[in-house]
């Protein structure tokens, strides 16, 4: 779910997805850049950059605000409530 | 509109031995045949038309409409974005005056005078019920749905120790407790919202749809794995709390962004909690419906403050709710009923309950902190406020 180095657009989507898919029909016209990540049991999304045409639309329409645009932000991790489950994750498995 | 008053004093009480289906036919043979006759006369003139041999062929004039305009479909078939780009889909007003099921986009305007109203149509306004991601939730939540009975492997379900099995089912039994409030809170408000609003009615049918098939995995999977068990007073009261909702954003803000953000916690978590595959597949299954859901209600509260002519006190309206609604919630997600369940599911068994309650902690924390993530992206700070502790209390 990380941004490649070749890439047409730039937007993505972090880790702090929490699957609702609301950016999943957002695309315009012929493009369909979002998919859900197989075999994800948290069902989250990504961001085909090859893909991507850079038009955002998909932003403003997240919950969590887990898609960056990499220009102006970079390559973030996400942050916040939903990167605990990583703390419960950790839990379970050192046990 | 040349709607008839009705007072209370219009409708005489019947003899207390006539049935009740009597009395009420009585009183709607009453409106209908002496007075709503606007109905009759559009009769009488279709038949003195049909009587002459004429037609009306009115429905041909498109004058005053965009017809013409074909719409296009995008990657995955014509969706709502798509057609609704065209000015044949109707523009949605702020404040809808078309309080029955006259198409917005139709030629409509002529007939205003002579439509009926639904009187139970309340919500007026846009802003008390839009989301700006209502539309690609509902194409999402079309495009996957899934069947309970189908989709679900029921025969490789093995029979877990008695311990694990019992608190498997009492997990079950209190998810299928407070699934259909989840059902009933929507349905309460979708015969309020006017047609205009048609996506976000739509989005409100998906999400009755999943919430009675969530109610329905859950409640099959008690009685695979042994019987439902105990329900529980304390979610009672928050599923009631959540059905009084003064109105439509605080219901949502109550139910989709707090209480269904818990079940979701839960069910994110349900990779640690599930001891069979299936759980796991259910878990998985039901935790992108509720994702949903819960963008809904984040995106719904944000459009609310968002667009409120006086936000400030939006605001506070909104923290007098949550001061209440959040004790409330509290109540139940501390019943033992959840939180013991899934600790020995956590620990992985009732001798290992102790080491479970250590994971539940996180559990906990992750719901809180998730919970203020999405007041957050709300607008809605309830940090300095919130009435659930950040910590559990143990």
């Amino acid at each position: 779910m990380k941004v490649a180095t070749q890439r047409n657009g730039h937007f993505y989507i972090d880790d702090t997805c929490i699957g609702c898919g609301a950016c999943d029909h957002a695309c315009p016209g012929k493009v369909d850049a979002v998919f859900s990540v197989k075999d994800d049991f948290l069902g989250r999304f990504a961001i085909v950059i090859e893909e991507c045409i850079d038009c955002g639309f998909c932003v403003p329409l997240c919950p969590v605000d887990c898609i960056h645009d990499a220009r102006k932000e970079g390559i973030v991790e996400g942050s916040g409530g939903y990167t605990l489950i990583k703390e419960l994750q950790a839990w379970a498995e050192s046990r | 509109m040349g709607q008839p008053n009705y007072t209370p004093n219009d409708i005489k009480p019947l003899p207390v031995a006539l049935p009740l289906n009597e009395e009420g036919l009585a009183f709607y043979e009453k409106k209908y045949n002496r007075d709503y006759n606007q109905w009759t006369e559009i009769l009488q003139k279709n038949v003195e038309r049909m009587t002459k041999g004429d037609l009306s062929l009115h429905w041909m004039n498109t004058e005053g409409s965009s017809w013409g305009k074909r719409a296009k479909p995008s990657s995955r078939g014509l969706t709502y974005t798509d057609v609704n780009k065209l000015a044949t889909s109707g523009k949605m007003e702020a404040e809808t005056r078309w309080m029955n099921f006259a198409p917005r986009g139709s030629i409509r305007e002529p007939y205003f005078d002579v439509m009926p109203v639904i009187e139970d149509y309340t919500v007026a306004s846009r802003d008390e019920l839009w989301a700006d991601n209502v539309v690609t939730l509902y194409e999402e939540a079309v495009a996957r749905q899934w069947s309970a009975t189908r989709d679900i492997p029921w025969g490789e379900l093995e029979p877990l120790p008695e311990d694990l099995e019992k608190a498997s089912c009492q997990l079950f039994t209190f998810l299928t407790e407070v699934e259909f409030v989840a059902g009933d809170f929507p349905a309460k408000w979708l015969y309020r919202i006017p047609q205009d609003f048609l996506e976000v009615k739509s989005f409100l049918a998906t999400q009755l749809m999943d919430e009675a098939r969530h109610q329905e995995v859950f409640r099959k999977r008690a009685l695979a794995g042994g019987g439902l068990l105990h329900a529980s007073p304390g979610f009672e009261w928050a599923l009631k709390a959540i059905l009084d909702a003064p109105t439509h954003t605080m219901g949502t803000f109550l139910l989709n962004l707090l209480g269904e953000g818990l079940v979701l916690s839960i069910f994110r978590s349900g990779e640690m909690i599930a001891k069979t595959h299936v759980d796991k597949e259910i878990f998985r299954r039901t935790l992108q419906d509720e994702a949903r859901h819960v963008s809904y209600g984040v995106l719904e509260l944000k459009n609310y403050l968002d667009t409120h002519p006086d936000r400030e006190k939006a605001v506070e309206e909104m923290h007098r709710f949550a001061d209440v609604g959040e004790q409330i919630i509290l109540t139940a997600f501390t019943e033992s009923t959840v939180i013991e369940p899934v600790s020995i599911l956590l620990g992985g068994g009732l001798d290992k309950i102790e080491q479970g309650l250590e994971g539940m902690l996180k559990v906990w924390a992750m719901f809180i902190e998730e919970y203020l993530q999405r007041c957050d992206r709300a607008g809605f700070n309830r940090r300095e406020r919130c009435k659930i502790p950040i910590h559990a209390p143990w």
